[in-house]
């Protein structure tokens, strides 16, 4: 079995090129998830050869991390090219409103999650398996080595801590 | 406290308060916080958000996937694949993404849509049987199918498939930007099942079919994308889910045997065009997921009765669809493929007989379905079938009736009437003979209508189902286009109620465009039945209401009928340019519209306009160009007939289009001359296919009408060949027209032919050489033409006539000695061509006026009035020389033109003699 670190780099880039051949959307109202593109990932890099991977939920598990990175890289890529060339000077009122109501990104889910990780790291990371990877409960459970029903805890409890943390209100 | 145990006390006492009721919550932390508020502050934010709802931190996850795939998808434009350089992003299909190509080989550029493909090309094998299906897929040449042209691999192993690039829309989003009629939905439909068809003779089943890959484009063809495609990209049994049970494809379109992984056939894509049909029939998709999941697909689509599309169709839609249309889609949606149609040309076979009004194959248990085809089978029976099926209703009814005034009960009993009022009406709305028994139904459903509305006055929507049932009560009674009982005034009475009804309902300031065109369709009513009972001046206000509501909330379909109405209005006072101009925009918006949305309904519009237009030029004259609109019409209503044979409208149609041609042949302005013969072989097929239509329906009362008119131009014809032979034929339609005008004496044709029969059968006595009887004859003509005087109907009407009735009885008085009595008709004939509207008036009027002042130059002269005789001739020369100015040139003119001069030149010399 090859340890999963040493994959990384293949995920990363199967992701990418599924990425470019996938639909984004099956339909309007219907976000594309990542789950479905690590389910892609992972029928093409274990479809040949199953030895690598133990199970699926293992690959999930690496491949949430990856993903969560993808996906904030670019989201910050992005803020950068926006912000580049002249910064607008704002009122100092203006800016507390920005702060206020503006709604949560990718950004600061992922400062969040850091947040999070700083007090207790299991927490951030049955968040990210949950929703970056769209693992079950028993998934997660499985693939940290957890009992359902800790997993479900924790999901609920993180969960309010995370959506507190980034209500606009807060 | 280190923070990581401080976390855990937190979660600890949310977790167990979390799911407690409020008071049993304070209370908790009212003992656990006693002396740590801000514990209890922290406990109370986090419960504020708890909740199972995580989609925004799905939703923020899902944005920032998408926002990569398409940051990625772009780093492709520019690049080159094969001889194809990739120019941008056209879309996400269910394979991957579409790219817009252009091929430049430097002689000639080509545009494409490139596809790459989540496929796995991991063998030599899979490889090669992937190149083997793409030249299948490039074999496949139908027009209506985009087309394979090229195909191959990227660097990193992604195929790519290279398709004709199709500019185009989904065939559901086409049909509802522009708002397509149902036939015009079927038609496409039925191009769609063809390709379809096709591609399965050559062995290809699609499995992906749904309005994404059928798109149309501008000029309204049909393109089917992606054809087999979904077996490239997964060869196995299934192309809805992938290895691991994930969905691949949208599950709105897909078959059970998909969704249980079972193999695909043709059947499969009769599964997904019954969908695709049940979307263009009523705007929703066949099936409702409750939740996006693969369980519920497979308990939708595996488990759930398949929806009728009429239980999805708004109200006015779903009358359409019920019976033969909820049983195709059904079928084609069967569960069991096997039961399905055999083949999508089978299919399409089925829609093809609902155009045309013959039974389908795919049945229901409608009833009536059963009782429409009942009926076009047993014609004579249609009374008793009704009466039956009345008092079995009745029955059920009543019985409700009595249980009263349940909501559920009030709801049923107005389905009930509905449905009556609709489906059975509708059914048999054009069948010949269905006329009362079309008054039986409707009254029925109106009573129960009428009871309802009683104990619901303030339920709009019920008001205006009974304004339509007071509509289609007036519609039985006496609209004048469509077979009905001849009861002019109870039609109106009606049409006032259902006009009132809808006026009051939808407000003050319309804005609903339903709403506005239902009102748009009373003010025409009105307009329709007030010009049938000769009260044409009180219908122009409705005409122009109609008119501005269709400006604002019609569709060229409504401005057509306002048109038709302004050029009818504007023939019956006389104004032929203002005629001409209304019917030829009507006729120019019909032709744009059959060609946009080719159809029955379009031609049928064509073949209205084109006969209007055949009969103004009638009027004006202008033989030639009549001919050919009436050449026109004919062509195309005898189309329609031969498509919709229950249809009588079409054949009413063909009679009125043939007595128009029979006038056209015989008119006295025609350069070739008269040419009664042929006029008379027009009045005979004309007479001929309204009495087989009378025999049909002998309770409607306008197609009794129409065959005393053709009976009446063959004996007026024979006047002009045979005098002699004439006058039988005369006297054979006198009672007739008396019984006619029993039935309905506010009818205003009826009265009008009876008494142009009597001047024509005078006219026909003297041509015979009887001037004694052709006298007594023409004095009941005169008689009768004055009593038509009275009151305002017809007034416009009876002065052209009374010019012309006193006129030739004048001639006879004057042939026969009675000078005196002849000078009275010259005066009178003068005194009513003077209130003639010349400068538009129609050629014929200018005949009658240039005889009455001719006739009158005679009498002056035969009192030895020269100079009056001389005036009175001046005034026939200046109207007869009119048609010169409206480029007229006959046998007839140059003769009457030559008689005068005689005439004149006769004075003359008398003159100087005396």
């Amino acid at each position: 079995m090859t340890h999963i670190d040493d994959l990384v780099p293949h995920v990363y880039q199967e992701l990418r090129r599924i990425a470019v051949a996938y639909l984004r959307s099956q339909r309007p109202d219907h976000t594309l998830q990542p789950t479905a593109l690590l389910n892609e990932a992972y029928i093409r890099l274990a479809g040949a050869d199953d030895s690598q991977w133990n199970n699926r939920t293992h690959f999930f598990a690496t491949a949430a991390a990856i993903m969560r990175n993808i996906l904030v890289d670019h989201a910050r890529a992005r803020q950068a090219e926006k912000r580049g060339g002249g910064a607008t000077l704002i009122s100092l009122d203006s800016a507390q409103e920005q702060a206020a109501g503006k709604p949560a990104d990718l950004i600061a889910l992922d400062d969040a999650l850091r947040a999070l990780a700083a007090e207790d790291e299991r927490k951030a990371r049955v968040l990210e398996l949950r929703y970056f990877a769209g693992l079950s409960v028993e998934e997660t459970a499985e693939a940290l080595g957890l009992s359902v029903a800790t997993v479900g805890r924790e999901t609920r409890f993180a969960t309010a801590w995370l959506r507190r943390e980034l209500s606009p209100a807060s | 406290m280190p923070s990581d145990s401080r976390l855990r006390l937190v979660q600890e006492l949310f977790l167990r308060v979390a799911d407690l009721p409020l008071h049993e919550r304070a209370a908790v932390l009212d003992a656990e916080c006693a002396h740590d508020p801000e514990l209890r502050g922290e406990i109370e934010s986090l419960l504020a958000h708890d909740g199972t709802d995580s989609t925004f931190i799905s939703d923020l996850i899902g944005e920032g996937t998408t926002a990569v795939t398409s940051a990625l998808e772009e780093r492709w434009i520019g690049r080159h694949l094969g001889a194809w350089r990739i120019t941008g992003v056209l879309g996400r299909g269910g394979m991957g993404a579409v790219y817009a190509a252009e091929r430049d080989d430097g002689a000639f550029r080509q545009r494409a849509a490139l596809k790459l493909i989540r496929a796995h090309l991991d063998s030599e094998h899979v490889r090669r049987r992937f190149v083997e299906e793409r030249q299948i897929l490039a074999q496949l040449n139908h027009p209506n199918i985009a087309r394979l042209l090229d195909g191959g691999e990227t660097d990193d192993g992604v195929p790519f498939l290279v398709m004709e690039a199709v500019e185009g829309v989904p065939i559901t989003e086409h049909c509802a930007s522009r708002n397509a009629s149902l036939a015009e939905r079927l038609r496409l439909f039925i191009t769609v099942c063809h390709a379809v068809h096709f591609a399965h003779t050559q062995l290809v089943v699609h499995r992906d079919l749904k309005p994404g890959n059928i798109l149309v484009d501008a000029k309204g063809t049909v393109k089917l994308l992606d054809f087999g495609i979904a077996k490239l990209i997964a060869p196995g049994a299934s192309t809805l889910l992938t290895r691991e049970g994930e969905l691949a494809l949208t599950p709105d379109y897909a078959s059970p045997e998909q969704l249980r992984g079972e193999p695909v056939a043709t059947s499969t894509d009769v599964y997904s065009l019954g969908a695709v049909l049940f979307e263009l029939l009523t705007g929703a998709r066949a099936h409702t997921f409750g939740a996006y999941t693969l369980p519920e697909f497979v308990r939708v689509i595996c488990e759930e009765r398949s929806p009728l599309p009429s239980e999805h169709a708004a109200p006015r839609v779903a009358r359409s669809l019920r019976g033969d249309l909820d049983n195709i889609v059904s079928t084609a949606l069967r569960k069991d493929a096997a039961r399905r149609y055999a083949s999508v040309e089978r299919m399409a076979e089925d829609v093809e007989r609902f155009l045309h009004g013959h039974p389908v194959l795919a049945r229901g248990d409608a009833w009536s379905y059963r009782a429409g085809k009942f009926i076009r089978r047993n014609r004579a029976a249609v009374a008793a079938a009704v009466l039956v099926a009345l008092s079995l209703v009745a029955g059920i009814v009543g019985t409700m009736w009595q249980a009263r005034r349940a909501e559920r009960r009030f709801q049923q009993v107005r389905g009930l009437a509905n449905t009556f009022l609709f489906d059975f009406h509708d059914e048999i709305r054009d069948l010949p003979g269905s006329t009362r028994a079309r008054e039986l139904v409707v009254r029925t459903a109106l009573k129960y209508l009428d009871n309802l509305s009683q104990e619901a006055r303030n339920d709009a929507q019920l008001q205006m189902e009974l304004a339509a049932a007071y509509e289609k009560v007036g519609d039985v009674l006496g609209n004048p286009r469509n077979p009905n009982l001849g009861r002019t005034d109870d039609a109106l009475g009606s049409y006032r109620k259902s006009l009132a009804l809808r006026e009051t309902a939808s407000g003050s300031a319309i804005d609903d465009a339903d709403e506005a065109r239902a009102v748009l369709q009373s003010h025409l009513r009105m307009a329709d039945i007030l010009t049938a009972a000769g009260k044409s001046d009180v219908a122009d206000p409705h005409v122009e209401q109609a008119a501005t509501l269709a400006n604002r909330f019609g569709q060229p379909g409504d401005q057509l009928e306002v048109l038709m109405r302004r050029g009818d209005l504007a023939l019956r006072r006389g104004n032929i340019v203002a005629t001409e101009g209304a019917y030829r925009r009507a006729m120019a918006i019909a032709v744009d519209e059959a060609r946009l949305h080719p159809g029955l309904r379009a031609s049928t519009a064509v073949a209205w306009a084109a006969s209007r237009v055949g009969h103004v030029y009638k009027l004006a004259s202008r033989q030639k160009e009549c001919l050919e609109a009436l050449g026109i019409a004919l062509g195309a209503t005898k189309e329609l007939a031969a498509a919709e044979p229950d249809r009588t409208s079409h054949l009413r149609q063909i009679v009125t289009i043939h007595n128009d041609r029979g006038d056209a042949l015989r008119s006295p302005f025609a350069s070739e001359g008269m040419q009664p013969r042929l006029s008379l072989l027009e009045y005979e097929e004309s007479l001929r296919l309204a009495e087989q239509l009378a025999k049909a329906d002998p309770s409607d009362f306008s197609i009794r009408i129409s065959v005393l008119l053709a009976k009446l131009q063959v004996a007026d014809t024979w006047r002009e060949i045979d005098p002699a032979r004439a006058l039988p034929m005369f006297e054979a339609i006198f009672d007739e027209l008396e019984e006619a005008r029993r039935a309905d004496p506010s009818n205003f044709q009826a009265t009008l032919f009876a008494a142009l029969t009597r001047v024509a059968y005078a006219n026909a006595t003297a041509a015979a050489g009887d001037l004694r009887n052709a006298l007594v004859r023409h004095d009941e003509a005169v008689r009768r033409i004055t009593a038509m005087r009275t009151g305002d109907r017809g007034r416009s009407i009876s002065r052209r006539d009374s010019t012309k009735a006193h006129t030739d009885r004048g001639a006879i008085r004057l042939a026969l000695g009675d000078v005196e009595g002849a000078a009275d008709d010259a005066r009178l004939c003068r005194e009513f061509a003077s209130q003639i509207v010349m400068t538009e008036g129609r050629p014929l009027d200018v005949r009658d006026v240039a005889l009455c002042y001719g006739f009158s130059g005679d009498v002056a002269r035969r009192q030895g009035h020269d100079a009056d005789a001389a005036r009175w001739y001046g005034s026939a020369r200046t109207w007869w020389n009119d048609f010169a100015r409206r480029k007229l040139d006959s046998p007839f003119l140059r003769e009457q033109l030559a008689s005068l001069a005689r005439r004149r030149n006769a004075l003359r010399r008398k003159g100087p003699a005396e």
